[in-house]
């Protein structure tokens, strides 16, 4: 394995260092790949997630806690499925196999509670954006639960760049994105895409996760318009339990094709507060 | 995330709680938005973001 520099970044070495992180099973990569997979059905779904039976526990854990009203009444992945529904029992499954995986890093000095809430946030947020421009709902949560990939891999494998990053940013008054350009050349969008490519992620995820703070939904990439949106959201609700929290940049463009008034937003705000009370508990506790 | 600092500058401004009034609700609202000051984008989601909680507290 390649020694760790400590000082600028590209996307080569990310690519080089990828295997410091836990990869994520076959069974989670055909799962995402399917994610938006119509013709998927129940027993294909079930099937491929009991190929895993560590997924299968957590789903079940979290099929079984309040957020779904059914404790107890859920004893296998067909009964998800049959009581659930197949879209809620494949975003449930994404949730797993991601908290399985990745939630298992615990950087030092990294609030990794801090980071999950908000990645749970995002995810419920672009959710719930792409239910309103009537995009894939499913494909909108994962991207969101994994946007900010990149952040734990930079963490995880460049603490002193990502120290160097952290000063620089209080320092000068700058956002963590413009921070990690200005000295390391790259930003943890770019490297959670990179990781997200490594993984055999779908494309649309790979390109959300990588352009999710430099947004145009000209460039043809409208789930990092929604992603990137619900990053907004996530940090505007102060969903994350952040005493420092702050909202991003927003793109122009994709603010304006939200065209959300005073009334919708009230409604948007309080579904996404909603479910992201109940499934963090669920979650969380 | 929590490590991703602001200026030394700007002390945090406490997050909001049930008992929380609307004074210290709309400091914390401004405190959200401070690192986004002249976008118009960021101006219109502030105001939402501050009338919902605001109606949520039924201030």
């Amino acid at each position: 394995m390649s020694e760790v520099p400590t000082s600028g970044i590209d996307l080569d070495l990310v690519a080089r260092h990828v295997d410091k992180l836990p990869s994520p099973s076959a069974v989670v990569v055909e799962l995402l790949q399917r994610i938006d997979d119509e013709d998927m059905s129940s027993t294909q779904l079930a099937r491929i997630i009991a190929r895993d039976q560590a997924l299968v526990v957590r789903m079940l854990r979290i099929a079984n806690s309040p957020f779904y009203g059914l404790r107890g009444r859920v004893e296998s992945i067909a009964d998800a499925i049959a009581v659930l529904g197949l879209r809620a029992v494949r975003s449930l499954a994404a949730t797993s196999a991601v908290a399985g995986g990745l939630a298992g890093i615990a950087p030092p000095g990294f609030d990794t509670g801090v980071f999950w809430r908000h990645s749970l946030a995002v995810a419920i947020a672009s959710r719930a954006l792409a239910r309103r421009v009537k995009a894939s709902e499913d494909v909108a949560y994962v991207a969101g639960l994994l946007h900010d990939i990149g952040t734990l891999m930079l963490a995880s494998v460049f603490p002193a760049q990502r120290a160097a990053v952290l000063a620089h940013a209080a320092e000068h008054g700058l956002h963590i994105a413009d921070a990690e350009q200005a000295l390391l050349g790259i930003d943890h969008a770019q490297i959670g895409g990179t990781l997200a490519e490594r993984w055999n992620f779908p494309s649309q995820i790979c390109c959300a996760i990588s352009c999710h703070h430099r947004v145009s939904p000209e460039r043809g990439c409208l789930l990092a318009c929604t992603v990137h949106l619900g990053d907004v959201l996530a940090h505007a609700l102060d969903l994350a339990g952040d005493p420092a929290e702050r909202v991003l940049p927003i793109s122009p463009e994709c603010w304006a094709r939200l065209a959300l008034d005073r009334e919708s937003g009230r409604r948007l705000f309080a579904d996404i507060e909603r479910e992201f009370q109940a499934l963090s508990s669920a979650l969380f506790n | 995330m929590s490590d991703e600092l602001r200026p030394a500058a700007l002390p945090p401004v406490p997050m909001a709680t049930p008992d929380s009034d609307a004074e210290a609700i709309a400091a914390r609202v401004r405190y959200l938005f401070r690192m986004v000051e002249g976008s118009p984008a960021a101006a219109e989601l502030q105001a939402m973001v501050l009338a919902y909680r605001l109606e949520e507290k039924g201030a």
